[in-house]
C-alpha cells in the first residue's frame, strides 16, 4: 500500500475522472429524459423569433418572460475539454452540455409564459454568460422574449 | 392559432454528438502519452550523452552523498586496488578520474562500478573465480564502465526521465529519483545499455590481454555465471531469485562470450597461457570458504 503512495496525486485524478464520468453520465441522461417528457408538455406553447406577433385579429396584452439555467460541467467533460484544446476538433464533451442548457432555457421560459396565460412568445433570444469556476466552471444560458396573451 | 405550431424540435445528434466519450478521450489521451514519451526518450539518450562532460570531480562530490563504501577489511581492499591499477596500463584514465575499489564480504557474486570512480567486489565473486585472470577481467569491465564514464550517464539518464515523470506526476517523479539514487544510500541499481556493456567487454579484454599477455582464463567467471543461472532455471522452470545476481545487472550470454571469443582472434591475442594464481589476500577468502563449507 506504501508503495502506491508516492502516486497519490495519479490515484485522486483518477477516482475524480471516474466519478465525473459515471455522475456525468448519468445526471444527463436524466435530464435529457426529462427535457423530452417536458418539451411536449409545454408544446402548444409558440416560439417566434420574429420581432412581430403573427398577423391574427384579436389584441394581445404583452409581458416579457425568461427562463435562465445554470448547468456545471463535470470533471470527467472538463479533462476531455482540455484534451480537445491540444488536439483541436469538436469540443464533443460541451456540445451536450451546452445543447441541455439550450433547451431547458426555453423550457423554463414557456412555463413563465404558461403561468402568466400566454400562448405564444415572441421576440426570443438567447444569451450565455460563463460562471467563474475552475476552467470553464459553469454556464449560464438564458431564454427571454415577449410573451403574447390574449387581451380580455 | 391552429395556423402555427412549433417547428420539431432538434434530436440530440443534431447539436451533441457526444457517441463515444470514452472512446475518444482515451485517443487522445494515448497520444498525448505518446508524445510524453518520445519527449523523455529525447532527453533521456541527451543526458546521458552529455552527462560524459560534467568534471570527474563534480562525479565525486555527488557519490560522497550517496555512496557508502561497505565495511571491510583492508587487505583484500589493497590487493584489489593494486590489481585494478595495474590492469589500468600506462596510459592512465583520462579526464582525472581516478579508481577506488571497495571489498563488501556479502556472499552475492557480483561486482559493480558506480558514480565517483567506486568499484565494489563481493566476496562471493571472489569465491567463484579460479584465477587472478578471471577476476581481472571482471574488474577490468568495471574500470571499462568508469572510464566511459558509464555510471555517470546512466544517473543523468535516470535524473532526466524523472524530470519528465515530475511533470506527469510530482510523486512519481521524487518516487523515481528516490530510488535512483537509493534513498538507503546506495547507487546500486545503475543500469547500463547493452552498448555500454559490450564496449566494456571489448576494453575489459584488450586490458587482460595487455596485462597478462593472453586471454587465457577471462571468460572463465562469465562462463560460471552462466552455468549457475542456467542450473537455476533448470532447477526452477524460470529464472528467478536463485539467478546468480551478477546475471541479472549484467546480461551474461553465450552471445556475449562468442563476442569476447571472436575479438580475442581479430586482434591475435592468444587464447592459451598460464593462469595466474589469485593473490595471497585473496586466495585465503577462498580457503576461508573452502574450511567452512567444502564443496561436494
Amino acid at each position: 500500500m506504501s508503495g502506491l503512495l508516492p502516486f497519490a496525486d495519479l490515484i485522486v485524478f483518477a477516482i475524480l475522472l471516474l466519478v465525473g464520468y459515471v455522475a456525468g453520465r448519468v445526471v444527463e441522461k436524466a435530464h435529457y429524459e426529462s427535457i423530452r417528457r417536458r418539451e411536449k408538455l409545454f408544446e402548444r406553447v409558440l416560439v417566434f423569433t420574429s420581432r412581430f406577433p403573427p398577423i391574427v385579429s384579436q389584441p394581445f396584452d404583452a409581458t416579457l418572460v425568461c427562463g435562465s439555467v445554470v448547468v456545471s460541467q463535470d470533471y470527467f467533460k472538463a479533462v476531455a475539454a482540455g484534451l480537445y484544446s491540444i488536439f483541436g476538433g469538436r469540443v464533443r464533451s460541451y456540445e451536450s452540455l451546452l445543447d441541455r442548457a439550450r433547451r431547458e432555457s426555453v423550457l423554463r421560459m414557456k412555463h413563465a409564459a404558461m403561468r402568466k396565460g400566454a400562448s405564444m412568445v415572441i421576440n426570443v433570444k438567447f444569451q450565455t454568460a460563463q460562471v467563474p469556476g475552475r476552467g470553464v466552471g459553469a454556464v449560464e444560458l438564458i431564454a427571454y422574449g415577449t410573451a403574447l396573451r390574449p387581451a380580455a | 392559432m391552429s395556423r402555427w405550431s412549433n417547428p420539431r424540435l432538434p434530436q440530440e445528434e443534431v447539436n451533441a454528438a457526444e457517441s463515444r466519450p470514452l472512446l475518444s478521450f482515451a485517443v487522445m489521451v494515448a497520444g498525448i502519452g505518446a508524445v510524453v514519451t518520445a519527449c523523455a526518450l529525447v532527453l533521456a539518450l541527451f543526458a546521458q550523452s552529455i552527462a560524459g562532460w560534467i568534471p570527474f570531480s563534480a562525479e565525486q562530490t555527488i557519490a560522497k552523498r550517496f555512496f557508502q563504501p561497505p565495511v571491510a577489511g583492508a587487505e583484500p581492499e589493497a590487493t584489489l586496488q593494486n590489481l585494478a591499477e595495474s590492469l589500468v596500463g600506462p596510459q592512465g584514465l583520462p579526464g582525472g578520474v581516478t579508481l577506488q575499489v571497495h571489498y563488501d564480504p556479502r556472499p552475492v557474486a557480483n561486482a559493480m562500478a558506480t558514480v565517483g570512480g567506486h568499484i565494489t567486489i563481493y566476496r562471493g565473486l571472489v569465491e567463484a573465480v579460479d584465477s587472478e585472470n578471471a577476476l581481472a577481467m571482471v574488474l577490468a569491465h568495471e574500470i571499462a564502465h568508469i572510464r566511459h564514464r558509464d555510471p555517470v550517464r546512466s544517473l543523468g539518464r535516470g535524473m532526466a526521465l524523472a524530470v519528465v515523470m515530475s511533470a506527469v506526476s510530482a510523486g512519481a517523479g521524487s518516487a523515481v529519483a528516490d530510488w535512483l539514487v537509493g534513498s538507503t544510500g546506495n547507487l546500486t541499481v545503475l543500469g547500463f545499455s547493452r552498448a555500454q556493456e559490450a564496449r566494456a567487454d571489448a576494453d575489459a579484454l584488450a586490458a587482460v590481454a595487455q596485462r597478462y599477455g593472453h586471454v587465457a582464463g577471462a571468460g572463465t567467471f562469465f562462463g560460471e555465471m552462466q552455468r549457475r543461472s542456467a542450473e537455476a532455471a533448470g532447477a526452477s522452470g524460470s529464472p528467478g531469485e536463485s539467478v546468480p545476481v551478477f546475471m541479472r545487472s549484467h546480461p551474461a550470454t553465450a552471445d556475449r562470450l562468442y563476442r569476447m571469443e571472436l575479438l580475442a582472434t581479430e586482434r591475435r591475442w592468444p587464447a592459451e597461457g598460464t593462469l595466474t594464481p589469485l593473490p595471497a589476500a585473496l586466495q585465503a577468502i577462498q580457503d576461508a570458504r573452502a574450511a567452512t563449507a567444502p564443496r561436494e
